[in-house]
């Protein structure tokens, strides 16, 4: 016994295996002790629940399976070896690595780290799809080029003499397809910007100037002209194009800072929800086009979470009835950022929307996990 | 009555030693709800239930010609149950070594996977939303005891063994059973507090 607590004696007596003076004992010692009433109710409160847990019905086919297995005297023999576990294949964004390729990778991560660390400051190295070039005859080459750009007619920044400058080495020769840009005479601290040339290739240019330090053919330069355009044409085809039907939303920044769930069955709480929810937003969207005659819209707001990884998910809208009339069951889940992820460190505001045929009857709604 | 059914049970199994498929058609139809179930909840999803469940079935009838008759076959089967669960709990330790990690959580396919609803349909939707509610605490915390623990509890608890079924499955003494679900009783009520279960 515990402090003269029975407590060890609590299971054979909820199990009725005490002999009589046992159990009289622990009667005449429940009367007096709440710690042991208590510590009573909580195992049969659990004992309760277990004995409720009901009895699942068997899928249809393991049956089948079975007897299969045991006809077929090939499949018997093959299930010799204990079977090995059958794992999920570790999907997007999830790994499951043994321990020492693990660690393989922490150390090739920090080896990497230590490398790149030790490149000189003004030397940057990109890979490109372009024909081996050997730097020095490359550099030289682009040391020829003219000094003024076809596509912006600007004078192009004048390269970086090796000579003039004394610079040795500026372009680390790391494979064979790696071509070595020098940094811009003078613009030694800018920091560099990738601009992509038809997608083939990479060269370095200060931050928002519009030059091109390694001068692309002139398929290139149409190349990014028509890339331009297509951008510039983006939205307004966008716009253009018919509005799908709106079926759910989700994200992370909602202007509904509460907690709630809640239906949404006419057009004018829609238009008020909605305008809470775009306050942040400038300027505000417009509410998408829901068909409420035929349809309700469930809402739910996770209220203000510290980080980023919420999301909101809705796993199944179960058709049920209630009194008589019809109702619906949501069953939904706040998904939260697993210990150790990295995520967004600022405020967010989770939300889903989700459309769904109208019912004349409650909704009930369930947080699962 | 027990020893009718005894009889009977001693008779398929002699039928079953013969390789009759009638008889093995006969007892996976009578134990496999048994089996499924107690399955279902040792592992806790329904896929890893039914390979379980098969590898007892394949495993009972490559031993069936071992089996004396000493204990009823149903106790027999759980007892298989019980030791191939235990050897994949093993395997899964080893293999994994605690690093199960992930930059997102567990995606969505496992997340699914993880939720078997044991809850009665029949009952009204407040009803049932309170008793998930009530099922999953309760099952999540049986999840995390020790293995054992949770077998003993599983099998007195669920299953309504008795001690003496118990002792023959789990291969231990009346005693050793006796004092094992009283710590697995306790380590159940500090764990359904800790996972936020409450009580009345």
């Amino acid at each position: 016994m515990i402090d003269n607590h029975i407590t060890d004696l609590l299971t054979d007596y909820v199990d009725e295996t005490l002999s009589t003076p046992q159990r009289e004992k622990v009667r005449s010692h429940l009367i007096f002790c709440l710690g042991c009433r208590r510590h009573l109710d909580e195992i049969q409160h659990n004992i309760r629940l277990l004995k409720a847990v009901p009895t699942v019905e068997i899928p249809s086919g393991l049956e089948k399976k079975i007897l299969n297995q045991w006809l077929s005297p090939a499949s018997v023999q093959e299930k010799q070896k204990p079977e090995k576990i059958k794992r999920a294949e570790p999907s997007h964004g999830s790994f499951h690595f043994p321990f020492y390729k693990t660690l393989g990778w922490a150390v090739a991560g920090v080896l990497a780290v230590m490398v790149i660390r030790n490149i000189p400051d003004d030397t940057l190295t990109f890979s490109t799809r372009q024909q081996a070039v050997p730097v020095q005859s490359r550099h030289k080459e682009i040391a020829r080029e003219p000094q003024t750009d076809a596509l912006t007619n600007l004078p192009a920044t004048p390269l970086l003499d090796q000579k003039k400058e004394g610079h040795q080495g500026w372009a680390m020769n790391l494979q064979s397809k790696t071509l070595g840009v020098p940094p811009a005479l003078g613009e030694k601290s800018v920091q560099p910007q990738a601009i992509a040339l038809n997608s083939a290739s990479v060269a370095v240019a200060p931050r928002s100037e519009k030059q091109l330090l390694l001068k692309g053919t002139q398929s290139d330069k149409i190349g990014i002209e028509k890339q331009e355009e297509k951008m510039k044409a983006q939205p307004v085809a966008d716009s253009a194009a018919a509005e799908p039907p709106f079926q759910e939303l989700s994200g992370q920044n909602s202007g509904v800072i509460e907690p709630l769930e809640t239906v949404i069955s006419k057009q004018d709480a829609w238009e008020k929800i909605w305008k809470n929810h775009a306050e942040f937003q400038t300027p505000p969207a417009t509410s998408p086009r829901v068909d409420f005659k035929n349809n309700q819209v469930i809402a739910l707001f996770a209220g203000v979470k510290n980080s980023g990884g919420f999301a909101f998910q809705i796993a199944k809208v179960e058709e049920t009835s209630w009194e008589g009339k019809p109702a619906r069951i949501v069953y939904f889940k706040l998904k939260e950022p697993a210990a150790g992820s990295f995520n967004t460190m600022a405020l967010t505001h989770p939300f889903i929307f989700k459309v769904v045929p109208r019912i004349n009857g409650p909704t009930f709604f369930k947080k699962i996990r | 009555m027990e020893n009718a059914a005894r009889t009977d049970q001693n008779e398929l199994m002699v039928l079953i030693q013969k390789e009759d498929p009638d008889a093995v058609a006969r007892l996976v139809k009578a134990e496999l709800p048994r089996v499924y179930n107690l399955c279902l909840k040792l592992c806790l999803h329904q896929s890893d239930a039914e390979d379980l469940c098969q590898e007892v079935f394949v495993k009972a009838f490559q031993a069936v010609k071992k089996f004396k008759g000493d204990a009823a076959f149903s106790t027999w089967l759980h007892r298989i149950a019980i030791n191939a669960w235990k050897n994949r709990v093993r395997y899964e330790k080893r293999r994994f070594f605690g690093m199960h990690f992930s930059l997102q959580g567990p995606t969505d396919a496992e997340e699914n996977e993880s939720e078997i609803e044991l809850v009665d349909k029949a009952l009204r939707p407040d009803q049932r939303i309170e008793e998930l509610e009530n099922n999953h605490f309760i099952m999540k915390a049986l999840d995390k005891l020790n293995p054992d623990d949770k077998i003993v509890i599983l099998l007195k608890d669920i299953e309504n063994r008795s001690y003496e079924d118990i002792a023959k499955t789990m291969d231990l003494n009346m005693g050793t059973v006796k004092s094992r679900l009283f710590r697995a009783r306790e380590a159940l009520r500090e764990t359904y507090r800790r996972l936020g279960g409450r009580y009345p």
